[in-house]
């Protein structure tokens, strides 16, 4: 299999502050990859770099083979790319159908006539469990559905690769788990390539092939999971030094 | 030439001082706040009239005009404003429905006649070879002074390092014990005061009428952008290089559209710089 | 039945009531000219032109969500345009109004692509000095836009066929089929079109819309320059009803007249505007005969409505609306 995305060299100073500092990786295609990494890493601001949000100070993302790191988010949208937000956004007045519909039509000119596929929205609406409540306002859901509703709506702009910002952030244990499966659904049936930023550790566990770890903006490991929570470094960066301790007890 | 400079130094500092004000409250509560234009002329009518009929000396006037402006952009803010924290839209339509309001109240009161007032020192110095009144010495000098005694208290106050903590983010501030409401009132009675002194220092130097308010309000919401969000140095150097560009040109392109560089340079600058000459953009 | 089936039926009804109300409307302004004086034509006349401008203003503002305090200059752009092209030029005036709209349009689109790029207070802020020095161009051209003296020798349109429009009834008419058509545009693309569901998705959140891939500089420019086409549009009408133009007719606060008209109709809402316009342009046209007055009680009437109802008089219409089938539903 060959990688979906490569970055290279990746630089985003904000004033003085160094956000992401020199950073190389690449996603596999059809893999699922967490980021991860403790507050202020530069998680929120690579997925930003990777969908055109921000512009990186220097270096390169290359996407299916083309350089993606100057286009705006709506370009990289077209190319495939799609993602939720660590905040959540949705069209307040929308239904939830219409919500969904607008992540099929919003990649078409509006001067073509090709209209959206019911039955796909349809799929969608059953994946994500929104199907009973397709006349809902996307505005009266909770804050964790919301999220989910934008999901789905990322899902029905038939994206190639899927960025998922803390996505399970205030779901219950039976919603992680349920979301869990339904990601998996996405990745496998559907083919879309996962990369996911999350703070629930059985998510990164039980869903990620491979975790980047990063730490004020630099990558200090890379790998499967199991080989990830061995890594000293990790453990001392993301959990503090007392957990190694901890650990080594 | 010079003689150009220096009036544009004079226009400058005053813009920089409504700038200084209105640029404290759009970088810390997000509302461009319009009434300042108002509260400008509400503040040179209160020095007009307290130097006129009461005869107080410069000073008593000038603080005066302070006082009227922190009072009404402290209620404006208080009973205004307030109601619609977040919905940046109304805050801005009521901020201009409350300039026009005190600029045609003013029509009302006290007609649409301009005034003349004394200056605050009678003379002239020369400087260069051109006579300048002691007044718009004044001016500059009260400006600097102004300026300085802002970013000190920025700097070292507590209150001062509070506000500053609330601009850079105004949702972490409650968590670290800053009131928000306290800090607005105090942006804002801070900024109507700015506005007041500077209408009563440059009051003398032109006249007084109900609306005076519109292109200095104007100018100082460009030096605002250009200057950068919560710059109080950039809000300064804008303020004067905005004052001394739109003199020189006025002497030597065209008087007629001396109001209107202000535009050119402001559609300029943010064709090539989004983010204003100093400083970063708050999104 | 579930909640499923009740908030479409709603909604329809709603639509259902705002239609017949805007037949009933129609209906009655067509019988103005039989029934009223030439004073009560007048300002009907003006006060459909301003309907038209508020409601191209909804569009960009209401729709779309930016807002702009730009559109009386659009407005003047076109009065002027229209003006310099009949008169300095002696073009037939039902060539000059499709000129008239082409310019509009491509001074929005020069002057919305870097300033669209702002966003929220920025652009707004932006747009008012904007107008600011349209209205000095105006004032200062004064070889071609005859500066504060005004721009005079405009006059009414050539006949068409069998109609002539020097008299104020058949112009009343010809504004009011424009007015109807421009509604009906409006209508179609605010409500029945993609492009208006892209502006309403730009305007809940702009993050989101370009995430999905709605290239959100794009239509937000082609909001603006369609709101501004309209309003040049309906700045050559206007030119050609009022003959004599003046900066002071352009000038900020007609542009803040525009905001004020929508937001006292309800934003978003594309008959609260033309409500907001007919209300205010009589209100004004009341209070004619104390002008330091009338602006005084605009300016406070405008601070009440917004502490009573952002959105306006729709706003307080479906708040009466609401409590009245609470009532219903509880008996």
């Amino acid at each position: 299999m060959t990688d979906i995305l490569e970055a290279k060299g990746l630089k985003k100073y904000f004033g003085g502050i160094t956000a992401v500092d020199n950073l190389d990786f690449t996603i596999r295609e059809g893999s699922r990859t967490a980021i991860i990494g403790p507050n202020g890493a530069g998680k929120t601001t690579i997925f930003n770099i990777i969908t055109g949000d921000l512009r990186p100070s220097a270096g390169s993302i290359t996407f299916m083979g083309e350089r993606i790191e100057r286009l705006k988010p709506s370009t990289t949208a077209k190319k495939g790319i799609a993602r939720t937000f660590q905040v959540v956004r949705v069209f307040n007045n929308l239904s939830i159908y219409e919500h969904v519909v607008m992540g099929a039509v919003a990649k078409e000119s509006v001067f073509s006539t090709r209209s959206y596929d019911n039955e796909e929205i349809d799929r969608i609406l059953e994946l994500t469990g929104f199907a009973d409540e397709k006349d809902k306002l996307a505005g009266n859901l909770t804050g964790a559905r919301q999220k989910q509703l934008c999901l789905a709506t990322a899902l029905a702009t038939k994206p190639k690769m899927l960025l998922l910002d803390e996505l399970m952030a205030g779901l219950t244990i039976t919603e992680i788990n349920r979301s869990l499966e339904i990601l998996r659904k996405i990745n496998e049936d559907m083919g879309i390539t996962l990369a996911i930023i999350e703070h629930v550790m059985r998510v990164i566990t039980g869903l990620c092939e491979k975790i980047i770890v990063l730490d004020h903006g630099r990558k200090i490991a890379e790998g499967k999971p199991k080989e990830i929570w061995e890594n000293e470094k990790v453990i001392e960066a993301y959990l503090g030094k007392e957990a190694l301790d901890h650990v080594g007890s | 030439m010079e003689i150009y400079i220096l009036n544009g130094l004079i226009l400058g500092s005053i813009y920089a001082l409504i700038a200084l004000g209105l640029n404290l409250i759009w970088s810390i509560t997000d509302i461009p706040d319009f009434s300042q234009g108002g509260i400008y002329v509400f503040a040179a009518y209160a020095a007009f009239f307290s130097v006129s009929l009461f005869n107080v000396p410069g000073i008593v006037a000038i603080l005066i005009a302070a006082l009227t402006g922190a009072i009404l952009a402290f209620c404006f803010e208080k009973f205004l404003y307030r109601r619609w924290r977040g919905n940046i839209p109304i805050q801005l339509l009521c901020a201009i429905a409350l300039f026009f309001l005190l600029a045609n109240l003013a029509i009302f009161f006290w007609t649409a006649k301009s005034w003349n007032m004394d200056h605050y020192i009678v003379g002239k110095a020369t400087i260069m070879g051109i006579g300048v009144s002691y007044q718009r010495l004044l001016v500059i000098a009260m400006v600097i002074v102004l300026f300085v005694a802002i970013n000190l208290f920025l700097k070292r106050t507590k209150t001062g390092k509070a506000i500053r903590a609330a601009a850079q983010d105004l949702e972490v501030a409650p968590w670290m014990g800053i009131d928000t409401d306290k800090v607005f009132s105090i942006i804002f009675a801070m900024g109507g005061a700015l506005s007041g002194i500077a209408a009563a220092l440059i009051t003398p130097v032109f006249t007084v009428y109900p609306m005076m308010g519109e292109l200095p309000l104007l100018k100082a919401l460009v030096v605002v952008i250009l200057g950068g969000f919560g710059s109080v140095g950039g809000t300064l150097v804008a303020g004067l290089g905005l004052g001394v560009l739109e003199s020189l040109g006025a002497g030597y392109i065209s008087s007629d559209y001396q109001h209107g560089f202000a535009f050119l340079i402001l559609m300029i600058v943010l064709a090539f710089r989004p983010q204003g000459l100093f400083g970063l953009r708050r999104e | 039945m579930g909640l499923k089936n009740k908030k479409p039926f709603l909604y329809n009804k709603s639509n259902l009531v705002s239609v017949i109300a805007l037949v009933v409307v129609f209906v009655a302004l067509c019988f103005i000219p039989v029934v009223y004086s030439t004073y009560i034509i007048y300002v009907a006349t003006l006060a459909i032109l301003y309907a038209m401008l508020t409601a191209s203003y909804d569009l960009l503002f209401g729709y779309t969500g930016q807002l702009s305090f730009a559109q009386a200059a659009f407005f003047g752009l076109g009065a002027y345009c229209t003006g310099i092209l009949t008169v300095n030029l002696g073009i037939n005036f039902w060539l000059s109004l499709p000129l008239t709209v082409i310019f509009a349009l491509i001074m929005a689109v020069i002057i919305g692509s870097p300033a669209l790029r702002l966003r929220g207070a920025y652009f707004a802020v932006t747009t008012f000095f904007l107008a600011h020095f349209v209205y000095l161009v105006f004032l200062n051209s004064r070889d071609i836009t005859g500066g504060p003296l005004g721009f005079r020798g405009i006059t009414r349109p050539e006949p068409l066929g069998p109609i002539n429009f020097n008299s104020d009834v058949v112009y009343y008419y010809l504004v009011l089929l424009a007015a109807v058509l421009v509604l009906l545009l409006l209508y179609a693309i605010c409500h029945r079109s993609e492009l208006g569901k892209r502006f309403i998705a730009i305007h809940e959140d702009q993050d989101l819309a370009e995430s999905l891939g709605i290239n959100t500089a794009f239509y937000k420019v082609l909001s603006f320059s369609i709101s501004a086409g309209i309003a040049g549009f309906t700045g050559a009408l206007f030119a050609h009803f009022f003959l004599l133009l003046h900066p002071q007719q352009f000038a900020w606060f007609q542009s803040e007249m525009v905001v004020i008209m929508t937001i006292v109709g309800g934003a978003g809402t594309l008959i609260g505007p033309v409500i907001g316009a007919a209300v205010v342009t009589f209100v004004l046209e009341f209070f004619r005969y104390a002008p330091e007055f009338r602006f005084v009680i605009w300016a406070i009437a405008l601070i009440v409505i917004l502490v009573i109802e952002p959105k306006g008089l729709m706003g307080i219409a479906k708040r009466i609306g609401g409590s009245i089938g609470k009532l219903r539903r509880a008996s």
